[in-house]
């Protein structure tokens, strides 16, 4: 009887000590670029977590602008945040430097990584959906948003001039050359009032992930994120090249010199096609807004003879931990992280952002909604924009390549090979510089 | 001998705040900028240091070069013009006509709304199908004007704005000149025989010595500094090929977009001395008695 009361206290005495640390309180740093509908929905999920985890406190900030800036500079002075969300293509210097803390499945309450990884779908859908966030085979983080762009097409627009994108929609960059000059209007000075449809030409990310994956239809690979090597100086690439160039001098259906194709399309212009919105954008087409197109959403343009499938790049924002928080911030960053993410229905019916997880895609409500199959065709069917260090630095040199040419009508085949050896020096030079 | 050393520890204990203010948010970040600018430091791992290699790398850095011009014709098109107009404006503004005071009130309104805000509303009068193509487009015969696209236009623009925006407080730094002298000397130049160009140049201009001293070095500072107007007006921050990308621009986007902290150190480094060869150079010019009355 003795024995068995020594070894209940010994027993007691052995688990007391870890139930205390699991609930010892615990306070971490949550950051998001301020994507406002999100923000309102994490507060309120942050909210009901702490109530649920009344050890852990989260002090959450949405980070008004120069999100990337902001947290680097903060990472770099040891005042970093201990969750916190990245988009896709920016989170190979993280990688690289060792900010990223692997995903914790005891968040989850399961043993392994797999476990975690199986709520996305059998291993093929569930590699394709996390790759984002995988590097070397280790997952680092957990999607909050997933996106791929397809077209918007404003039916007015399109009535206007005649045409009805069920029967007359091109589907290809050729025919969309025929299509958009039916679309666009002109004034007496031959100045484009409302364009057909346009490139987004004002930023190089949106440059890069629609310019790449183009590349990628007709067999090319313009960067290699494993390697760290460019291929530019290809046909591939001057192939889309010199379609941009002539969308914007030879045809003259737009250029960069127009407002940005997306304020085009909501704007008065009632631009008739924008294709470099993800399914993300129908809140805020569905608004109140006196200029709220009447609108239809179509696949991705590609390339009549291209011979891989893909679309317009994927990229997500995905929760990420940071590998410098100490055991306990981490393991409770990671449960918050499992807790965001265990709404898909909420973060897509509320804030537009589409979270991947496998049960919710059975679910009776996202086979009836009628706008997603088109958004998960095109996530299916493309591949996540090359990851890389540097980034910043060689979507500028590739946004240069483009107006050497578009703008200042520079040889094309100079242009490609000046830019190919401008890439790969950079590429050289972060590869040991992060 | 007591009472003056009290009084010197009173002196040092007064200016006390003020020079530790200008320590810790001055100096200090001074001191530290030049320190990265010998290392290089991507934000997430800790600084290597590499001597003088980043300064080295500036002179063939395409990028640094490029803005390095671009910081120079900006500074010409801030500095001179703005001189003129604003003197001009100040002149003008001295003598005494109807609606005067209206019209002064007027010419000084562009510069009461915050730089980016007129960056952005200027933004919108030059776009191609703005109201600015749309008046002038006709007379010079294209449509449409690419104001901000075109690889000459578009610098030239940024010059423009800037100096519509700036040159009314340095016409109130020049009316206020105008005002300290002495009235008795235009009278006296007036009964020499001396008509009103005369005066002005004989009598006000070499008066006002100070005053463009002052508009000199302020003016030119600040357009080294140049920044605001081609972030926000001109495409994707300082193009389209970076004709716009300015020292303050390079700065930015090195340190912060390409996360080359040393680099950018570097730059800052290089900005700081242009600028203070400069302000030394103008300040000893307005020392000598180049434009004295004698």
């Amino acid at each position: 009887m003795k024995v068995k009361l020594l070894l209940i206290l010994l027993i007691v005495g052995l688990l007391a000590p870890q139930a205390l640390a699991q609930d010892e309180p615990v306070t971490i740093t949550a950051w998001g670029h301020n994507h406002l509908p999100r923000v309102e929905l994490d507060e309120e999920m942050i909210a009901a977590f702490m109530e649920a985890n009344p050890h852990i406190t989260v002090e959450y900030e949405p980070v008004p602008s120069d999100y990337y800036a902001t947290l680097n500079t903060a990472l770099a002075s040891g005042a970093g945040p201990d969750a916190f969300n990245q988009f896709t293509p920016f989170s190979a210097q993280f990688f690289l430097q060792g900010i990223l803390a692997p995903v914790d499945p005891a968040a989850w309450g399961f043993e392994s990584v797999d476990e975690v990884k199986a709520l996305y779908g059998s291993s093929d859908m569930a590699e394709g959906m996390l790759a984002g966030a995988t590097y070397d085979g280790t997952l680092y983080g957990i999607p909050t948003e997933m996106s791929a762009y397809a077209c918007y097409v404003n039916l007015d627009s399109w009535a206007d001039a005649g045409l009805d994108p069920a029967e007359d929609f091109p589907y290809t960059y050729e025919g969309m050359v025929e299509v958009a000059e039916k679309l666009t209007i002109r004034d007496e000075n031959g100045v484009i009032t409302r364009r057909g449809f346009d490139f987004n030409w004002s930023a190089a990310i949106y440059m890069m992930l629609h310019f790449v994956p183009m590349v990628q239809q007709l067999g090319g690979e313009m960067i290699d994120e494993v390697n760290y090597t460019a291929d530019i100086n290809t046909p591939e690439v001057k192939r889309v090249l010199e379609y941009w160039n002539n969308w914007a001098n030879e045809w003259n259906l737009g250029g960069p010199e127009y407002v940005v194709s997306r304020t085009g399309f909501r704007g008065e212009e009632r631009m008739a096609t924008e294709c470099t919105m993800g399914n993300w954008a129908v809140p805020g087409l569905e608004a109140e807004d006196s200029f709220a197109p009447n609108y239809a959403i179509y696949p991705q343009l590609r390339w009549a003879d291209a011979v891989n499938p893909n679309g317009f790049a994927n990229y997500g924002f995905y929760w990420m931990v940071n590998a410098n928080s100490s055991e306990a911030e981490q393991a409770a960053a990671w449960k918050l992280i499992a807790w965001l993410s265990s709404r898909p229905d909420r973060y897509l019916n509320e804030a537009g952002l589409f979270q991947p997880k496998a049960a919710y895609l059975e679910s009776e409500e996202f086979k009836n909604n009628e706008i997603m199959p088109v958004f998960l065709d095109e996530i299916a069917s493309s591949y996540f924009h090359p990851r890389f260090a540097g980034f910043n630095e060689v979507i500028d040199a590739i946004m240069r390549m483009r107006d050497r040419v578009v703008i200042a009508g520079e040889d094309i085949d100079t242009v490609l090979a000046e830019t190919d050896e401008e890439v790969n020096a950079i590429l050289q030079r972060v590869k040991t510089e992060f | 001998m007591g009472l003056v050393r009290k009084r010197q520890y009173y002196g040092l204990l007064f200016v006390a705040p003020a020079v530790i203010f200008f320590a810790i948010f001055f100096l200090y970040p001074i001191v530290i900028g030049f320190g990265l600018s010998l290392t290089d430091f991507t934000l997430l791992k800790p600084p290597v240091w590499v001597g003088l290699q980043n300064y080295q790398d500036l002179l063939n850095d395409r990028l640094f070069l490029k803005s390095l011009n671009v910081t120079i014709g900006f500074v010409l098109g801030s500095t001179v013009p703005v001189w003129v107009i604003s003197l001009a404006m100040a002149v003008l503004f001295f003598q005494r006509f109807p609606g005067r005071e209206l019209m002064k009130v007027l010419f000084f309104t562009p510069l009461l709304p915050s730089v980016v805000v007129v960056s952005v509303i200027w933004k919108l009068l030059l776009h191609p199908s703005g109201i600015l193509s749309t008046v002038i487009g006709p007379i010079v015969g294209q449509m449409p004007i690419k104001w901000l696209f075109d690889l000459q236009l578009s610098p030239i623009m940024s010059v423009v704005v800037h100096d519509w925006h700036i040159a009314p407080f340095y016409m109130i730094i020049w009316l206020s000149g105008l005002t300290a002298i002495p009235p008795e000397l235009r009278d006296a130049a007036r009964v020499d025989g001396a008509n009103a160009l005369q005066s002005f140049l004989r009598v006000e201009l070499p008066l006002l010595k100070p005053t463009a001293v002052f508009v000199a070095a302020i003016s030119t500072i600040r357009a080294f500094q140049g920044f605001s107007i081609q972030f926000v007006m001109s495409p994707s921050q300082g193009g389209p090929l970076d004709v716009n990308t300015t020292l303050g621009i390079v700065i930015w986007k090195y340190g912060f977009q390409f996360f080359r902290m040393g680099d950018a150190a570097a730059i800052s480094v290089v900005l700081f001395a242009f600028i203070l060869i400069f302000t030394l150079f103008q300040l000893r010019l307005g020392r000598s008695d180049d434009f004295s009355l004698s």
